[in-house]
């Protein structure tokens, strides 16, 4: 198990590594000058030739590009991702600003998502072909295969703007959370229904579930005993890239409910060019991806131990 | 199991009813009932795109680009973009590249303490230190106490136009001591209550003002970065007011009862500027001929109607009533499709099987680069317009203002759309920025019209009095626009606000940056 852990601890370290990489050089090679870009944000105006050239100084755009990435990696490294160029702001501070909110609005999906899509699928499986299963199958596709934002309006214009039962935008009260949460467990909820319907179908056409049939046990203790436990581990990746996913931040979904976010932070970075902001983000969307990921293949060795075995072998 | 159905066949139906419920269609019902609300109700919420204090961390909270009218500066910029007396009641020029102001007397701030030269001087600079000068060349010794009530401001380099560019916000006159980015403490209608980023900036109102009294008695300021989130808050009722309306949501808002629109008059113009020294492909526009056919190929008028009326026709690049009573003097182009065929059948452009020109080979075909905000739908307009006469367009919108700037730079373009603000009321602010070969602009390098044009630029600048500089900067505009045909007017840039229709007394400002809050009120509808 140990040498499993420190296998995936490596990969991990890799895999950050490489994101590092790409996220300097997504934002440097882009087209556009930086310098001038924040001088004209700041100043209202464009900015002369010198004034540009006095920027790229003090941002350090005149170095090789192999010295600022390891100068700004060494930074990253210590948790420092430098100033945001349009904010004034240290990154960090900026970021820790809007983590905790990203991550209320990832774990309230994510758990809905739960609620919602893994009985929805274990009901499916169970009772197949039946209405019940075709319409859940139905609004599976529905929700895996329309984009979160068309939801989103959707929504609101039923909810917040014709019924006023919700707020349209905003934070502060669990009101707010209740659309963008929904929007966002839509997606992951579908897949979820999808997955573990065919999944708990699989594992109740084995041969050892239908002993159990036949030796006359409780449906509840077969169906989430056996059936479930063993259907999970495929669910359990999903639900791992859902949450990992959403705790990077949901852009589209904060930008619409105005939800000051991860996702709402990068969106306005991306279109001021801020690379701090946008390099910063990236890591930390990367980081939470790959530490969720992490957890997953934990888990794994935990609900199978062949996975243990194969490991250590 | 049936009951189940039939919870979920009801909420389909409630869905579904709801959905269908729009307003669509039904009569506009934008009558403003006359009585105010009682003061105790008068509220109100604007939603703004995002946030926008935080910018350099905030060094101008609460004035800057949006204006919670909590800080106000010397000089004024009124609806008809004239300077106007604010927290100055006179200016003069004393000699040697000096301006005098005579302050206003008998104001407080909202802390209590009084206005007086010494905050004038703290005030400048402030700007200086957080690099909020503009062009006005002052610098951290421009200003000089005379007395209490009078100070001095002695540019760096000389500029008769100080007086007008200092409307600007960015020379907003804050409490000695105080820093906006912590609390912004000025004398404006409006005091400072809280800002929480990217959520909202609270203001109430100044009960000790010096001038009439502001008839709300609170204002939040919502920050919404996406502009359909912004219409449906104000649909909803969560909001009062918002802006950056695009025009073709304008006549949806205005079928909706309760809603009305409220497009601002000029205050930007919606551009063309040409590449006149660009490099092997892009030369064509060289040709002068060349450029006065595109310029007369272009309607500004369809322009206007296809923006369902919010923007008007412009003759020049500055807004008209920037130039006050030498407006008239700035001759602009009469589109003449017939005669933009006439000049480039001379110049040996003959039409091609695809009804584009065409010349030893060449396509009468130009990269338009427009900028990345835009009205998109615009563009094929302006296309299609440049087509009667044969020429082939090729409109590239770039991705962001990064991206812009670099095609603009590259110089691999024919001709930029873009949008340029007034947003003081120096008349030759935007001929000057944007063509003029003296401000240092990496663009103008490609669209200066010449040494005619940068003479009346300069004598504009120089100009003792404003209505000289008036008339040379309308002088200017002609010379841009129907002598060199280096730059194309067409309309002003749609400013559009939507309101409910309760919500009385708002007038917009041609410069969203000086939207005036204080005579707004809430009526009972």
């Amino acid at each position: 198990m140990t040498r499993y852990v420190l296998r995936r601890t490596a990969a991990l370290v890799v895999a950050l590594l490489g994101v590092s990489v790409l996220a300097f050089l997504l934002a440097v090679l882009a087209p556009g000058d930086p310098a001038e870009l924040v001088l004209e944000r700041s100043q209202g105006q464009p900015p002369s030739r010198e004034q540009i050239d006095e920027k790229r100084h003090e941002l350090g755009l005149d170095r090789p590009l192999a010295l600022q990435y390891s100068v700004w990696l060494g930074r990253a490294a210590r948790g420092d991702f430098g100033t945001s160029w349009l904010r004034g702001l240290e990154v960090r501070d900026a970021m820790a600003e809007r983590i905790p909110r990203t991550v209320v609005l990832a774990l309230a999906a994510g758990a809905l998502a739960i609620v919602v899509g893994l009985p929805l699928g274990v009901i499916a499986a169970t009772r197949r072909n039946s209405v019940v299963d075709h319409a859940s199958r139905f609004g599976s596709l529905f929700g895996a295969s329309v984009p979160s934002f068309v939801t989103a309006y959707v929504l609101i214009y039923v909810f917040a703007v014709k019924l006023k039962a919700v707020p349209v935008f905003g934070f502060g009260s669990p009101a707010h959370l209740i659309l963008p949460a929904v929007c966002l467990a839509l997606g992951p909820a579908a897949v979820l229904a999808r997955l573990t319907r065919s999944s708990m179908l699989d594992v109740l056409g084995e041969d050892y579930i239908r002993t159990e049939w036949a030796k006359g046990m409780r449906r509840r203790t077969v169906l989430f005993r056996h059936a479930l436990k063993n259907a999970l581990i495929p669910i359990v990746t999903v639900i791992g890239l859902s949450i990992g996913h959403l705790l990077g931040g949901a852009l589209i979904i904060e930008w619409v409910f105005a939800w000051p976010g991860m996702g709402d932070l990068a969106v306005s970075a991306i279109h001021a060019r801020d690379y701090p902001l946008i390099q910063g983000f990236l890591l930390f969307a990367a980081a939470m991806y790959l530490l969720v990921n992490f957890a997953v293949d934990l888990a794994y060795a935990w609900l199978d131990p062949r996975v243990r075995l194969a490991a250590g072998s | 199991m049936r009951l189940r159905l039939g919870v979920a066949l009801t909420s389909l139906v409630i869905l579904a009813a709801a959905c269908g419920g729009s307003d669509r269609g039904s009569s506009s019902s934008t009558t403003q009932a006359a009585t105010p609300l009682p003061d105790d109700q008068q509220t109100l919420t604007a939603a703004t795109p995002g946030d926008v204090f935080i910018t350099r961390n905030k060094v101008n909270l609460g004035f800057w680009p949006d204006n919670a009218n909590v800080c106000e500066t010397l000089v004024g910029l009124s609806e008809s973009l004239q300077p106007v007396p604010a927290l100055a009641t006179r200016w003069t020029d004393v000699g040697n590249n000096t301006w005098r102001f005579e302050l206003r007397r008998n104001v407080s701030f909202h802390n209590g303490v009084p206005f007086t030269a010494e905050a004038v001087r703290y005030s400048m600079a402030r700007a200086v230190e957080k690099s909020n000068t503009l062009n006005t060349t002052i610098n951290a010794d421009s200003t000089k106490v005379v007395d209490d009530y009078t100070v001095d401001i002695t540019p760096a380099q000389p500029n008769a136009r100080l007086p007008e560019q200092i409307v600007h916000p960015f020379f907003s006159i804050v409490a000695p001591g105080t820093e906006p980015a912590d609390k912004p403490v000025c004398t404006g209608p409006f005091t400072f209550v809280s800002y929480s980023p990217n959520d909202r900036l609270v203001v109430e109102r100044n009960e000790t003002y010096w001038g009439q009294k502001a008839k709300l008695k609170q204002m939040t300021f919502r920050f919404i970065s996406d502009p359909n989130t912004r219409r449906l808050a104000l649909e909803s009722g969560e909001v009062d007011i918002e802006w950056f309306l695009l025009p073709q949501q304008s006549t949806d808002v205005t079928s909706r009862p309760g809603l009305k629109v409220a497009p601002a008059p000029p205050g930007a113009t919606v551009d063309l500027s040409m590449n006149l020294r660009g490099e092997a492909p892009f030369t064509i526009l060289q040709n002068q001929e060349v450029r006065k056919a595109l310029s007369l190929s272009l309607d500004a008028k369809a322009l206007a109607d296809f923006w369902r009326g919010t923007a008007e026709v412009v003759p020049g690049v500055s807004p008209p009533a920037v130039l006050g009573s030498s407006a008239g003097l700035v001759k602009g182009v009469t589109p003449n499709v017939q005669q933009a065929n006439q000049i480039l059948d001379a110049q040996g452009w003959k039409p091609g099987s695809d009804g584009i020109r065409e010349k030893d080979g060449q396509k009468l075909a130009l990269v338009a680069i427009a900028q990345f905000d835009f009205h998109p739908d615009a563009l094929p307009l302006l296309q299609a317009q440049a087509k009667r006469a044969g020429i082939d367009l090729k409109i590239e919108q770039s991705a962001d203002g990064g991206a812009h700037s670099a095609k603009l730079n590259s110089g691999k373009w024919d001709v930029e759309i873009n949008y340029f603000n007034q947003n003081d009321a120096n008349p030759v602010r935007i001929p000057a920025l944007f063509w003029g070969s003296k401000t240092g602009n990496a663009r103008v390098k490609l669209t200066n019209p010449g040494p005619a044009f940068d003479a009346l630029v300069e004598q504009a600048q120089t100009a003792p009095d404003l209505a000289t500089a008036q008339r040379k900067a309308a002088e200017a505009n002609t010379q841009l626009v129907s002598d060199t045909y280096g730059g194309i007017a067409l309309t002003n840039f749609p400013q559009i606000y939507a309101l409910k229709s309760t919500v009385a007394g708002f007038s917009p400002h041609p410069s969203v940056n000086h939207q005036s809050w204080a005579t707004v009120y809430r009526t009972a509808g």
